[in-house]
């Protein structure tokens, strides 16, 4: 009678350790995604967007199964538009465990972020700051970016700007770091061209009466305007320059201006702008044509740029743990460099020496599409144009 | 008996680090404790000159940034540059409150307002050196005063570190505002006319009050800077100033822990009701209202009244004790 237990014991232990790497399988720890960003502050509007796709992305990748054979879970936090926000809630959740982090707009939060990866234990994705140090100076081992950088758009503006027919600029800028490099480039840009540029204008954040300077932009009689500002400032000066004329007489050209937001809080006054675009849903790839169909599906609209970035960064995540074979940040980290995968961009690279994804970047502008306003991707630049990583980036 | 005191704190800090297990915990006491130092340095502004100041964010951001420059620019050594730091920025603020000081009431508030805000508006703009608007990384030494810099960022380390610091600053300053020159400064804030008469010097004494409440600031700005490795203009701006007269507010002056307490309770606040509501701004600010109309010692005062209360009635107990038995 023992002796049967005992052999039955053995065959239950037996039975349950020949189980259990199935049970395993289906048990993998889950990847467990921090989402940083702005739900309040000057950066809302764009955090908003960036969420909602993060969450569509999750969403969609456990309606398919999981990644890697993994359930995806995610945490949301609040960065309130500021470093020391963002370090607060950043942290919160990469010691809650969601220590793939993802979300943040702004690139002093971005910088905020990477130097603390390290203690954390984490790992972050980029999907909306653009400041070239994140990729040179201060790049990361455990930092990716997977939208377009400065460098990148602005190389592409100049191949751009040669097919441009107009002669005489003026410069609108937002008064500081961003906006002063944007106008820097633009002047050196245009004499390179044999263009030239007749005045250039910084507006401090948070300018409300534009009317001087579109007066001023106006007097100066050019064909096209250099448009640098972002945020409510971008949506007063759009506004006001249109119920001046300024759109009559001169062209805008948009650096990071024409977003969806932009567009909607403008009425008519941003039809026919021009300026660069860092995702369209107009993209010609097969997973960008799933993406859009899968989000109008739900939304009944399709994604904005900021909404197609967040996504395709949260698709490097689910490219590194499926690479990795691991949820751990160092290791998800180490599989991405160098990593080749098909994007919404089609066929992309997470470059080893910098970690700035390549992929083709856009110049496009505002048109009507299906009764509605939004901006269009009308050409397509490849990545080529920006080939050489920065020299001040050591990972 | 006051150094025994100081000594069981000393045990607390020391312990609480071992009980609490939670890593998140951890960080937000940390936090909590390095705004705690920078409200104590508006506090004391309060609390000897009755002096409120709106722009003390300069001296907590310029203290991050100017051990950044010193460390990058001149290579010197972590401790140097934050020695260096912090012997100017007491001579600054000694020189610039021999003037703002003279000023009363709101307009002192608003001198110190401008001033923060001029110091914001040219960290925003100084792209080269400061870096505008993207801040800087500030990257540490392997060993900060001997100490190995991983501690500093260890979040259980970190608190022992500011605890002790907070505790050594308190000491010092309650052995000063204990001496002469505490009551001298009493006596400036109560009547200055009458100090004045009575052939006070009041100009040296309350711009020695301003530099110490900057250099206390100022030394929570370091902490701040080593936790974090990072230092933007957003630290600069007025609201942070005003997050920490919040903070001052609540906790109360009268005792130097206050402004501890009251940082303390912000940042629980703002972490388990922000959790719930979003309006816990809102709620926080129904808190500052009571506690002004209610208990203007802040919840300081309000523990130790409570405490003075118990012991009267236990004394109460005893002379009617007494009464019964003659």
């Amino acid at each position: 009678m023992k002796k049967r237990e005992l052999l039955k014991a053995i065959a239950l232990t037996t039975g349950i350790s020949l189980l259990s790497p199935l049970v395993a399988a289906s048990e993998k720890d889950p990847v467990r995604i921090g989402a940083v960003s702005s739900m309040s502050g000057v950066f809302e509007q764009q955090g908003q967007e960036v969420l909602r796709a993060i969450e569509f992305a999750v969403e969609e990748a456990n309606a398919k199964g999981g990644v890697d054979g993994r359930e995806v879970a995610i945490e949301v936090a609040d960065d309130e538009s500021t470093p020391d926000g963002a370090r607060r809630s950043a942290e919160k959740l990469a010691r809650e465990g969601h220590n793939l982090l993802i979300g943040p707009i702004s690139s002093s939060i971005s910088m905020t972020l990477s130097q603390n990866l390290d203690r954390w234990d984490a790992m972050y994705v980029v999907v909306a700051s653009k400041l070239d140090a994140l990729t040179g100076k201060s790049c990361h081992a455990r930092m990716f970016r997977t939208n377009h950088n400065d460098v990148m758009d602005l190389a592409m503006m100049k191949e751009w700007m040669k097919t441009v027919d107009e002669k005489k600029f003026g410069i609108i800028a937002a008064d500081y770091t961003w906006g002063h490099g944007s106008t820097e480039f633009f002047e050196k840009t245009a004499k390179e061209l044999g263009k030239e540029v007749k005045v250039s204008l910084f507006a401090p954040l948070g300018t409300k009466d534009f009317a001087p300077y579109v007066a001023q932009l106006r007097d100066a009689d050019v064909d096209a305007v250099w448009v640098a500002m972002v945020g409510r400032d971008a949506i007063s000066f759009v506004k006001q320059a249109d119920s001046f004329g300024l759109n009559d007489t001169s062209r805008l050209i948009g650096h990071a201006l024409i977003f969806q937001y932009l567009v909607d809080a403008t009425g008519d006054a941003t039809h026919g702008v021009w300026g660069n675009i860092g995702y369209g849903a107009d993209i010609d790839t097969e997973r960008n044509r799933q993406f859009v169909a899968a989000w109008t599906e739900k939304f009944g609209r399709v994604p904005t740029e900021n909404e197609g970035q967040a996504y395709n960064g949260v698709q490097l995540i689910f490219e590194g743990v499926k690479l990795a074979g691991s949820t751990a940040p160092g290791d998800v980290a180490k599989a991405l460099e160098d990593a080749e995968y098909e994007s919404i961009y089609g066929p992309a690279l997470m470059r080893g020496a910098d970690h700035q994804l390549q992929i083709p970047n856009y110049v496009g502008e505002v048109a009507q599409v299906d009764g509605k306003l939004r901006p269009v991707v009308e050409k397509t630049y490849p990545i080529s144009l920006y080939s050489t990583p920065s020299a001040d980036c050591s990972i | 008996m006051l150094h025994f005191k100081y000594l069981l704190w000393l045990a607390v800090g020391v312990l609480l680090p071992q009980l609490v297990g939670s890593a998140t915990l951890m960080s937000l006491l940390t936090q909590s404790l390095i705004y705690a130092l920078f409200a104590l340095g508006v506090g004391i502004l309060l609390r000897q000159c009755g002096l409120v100041s709106f722009g003390h964010a300069a001296f907590f951001g310029i203290s991050g940034y100017s051990v950044a420059l010193l460390m990058r620019d001149l290579e010197l050594g972590a401790a140097s540059a934050i020695v260096l730091t912090l012997v100017a920025l007491a001579i600054v603020a000694f020189l610039l409150g021999l003037v703002v000081s003279r000023i009363p009431g709101i307009a002192f508030g608003m001198l110190t307002l401008a001033i923060g805000q001029t110091v914001y508006l040219s960290a925003l703009k100084s792209r080269e050196t400061l870096g505008g608007a993207d801040g800087l990384n500030i990257n540490w030494p392997s060993s900060i005063f001997g100490l190995d810099v991983r501690l500093f960022y260890d979040p259980a380390s970190m608190f022992v570190i500011s605890w002790v610091v907070m505790l050594v600053t308190i000491y010092l300053l309650d052995r000063l505002f204990r001496s002469r020159f505490g009551s001298i400064t009493s006596a400036i804030r109560d009547n200055e006319e009458r100090a004045r008469f009575i052939g006070l010097h009041v100009m040296l004494p309350k711009a020695v009050v301003y530099a110490l409440s900057a250099v206390v600031s100022g030394l929570a700005g370091v902490l701040s800077a080593i936790y974090t490795g990072f230092i933007s203009p957003e630290t600069l701006h007025w609201s942070v100033s005003g997050t920490a007269l919040i903070m001052t507010i609540l906790g109360g002056v009268r005792y130097l822990w206050g402004p501890i307490l009251g940082a303390i309770f912000y940042f629980f606040v703002k972490e388990y009701v922000g959790e719930l509501t979003d309006y816990w701004m809102a709620m926080l600010g129904a808190v500052v209202i009571f506690i002004v109309v209610f208990a203007p010692n802040g919840v300081s005062g309000l523990l130790m009244q409570l405490q003075e209360r118990r012991q009267k009635r236990k004394q109460d107990v005893i002379v009617r004790r007494m009464e019964v038995r003659s």
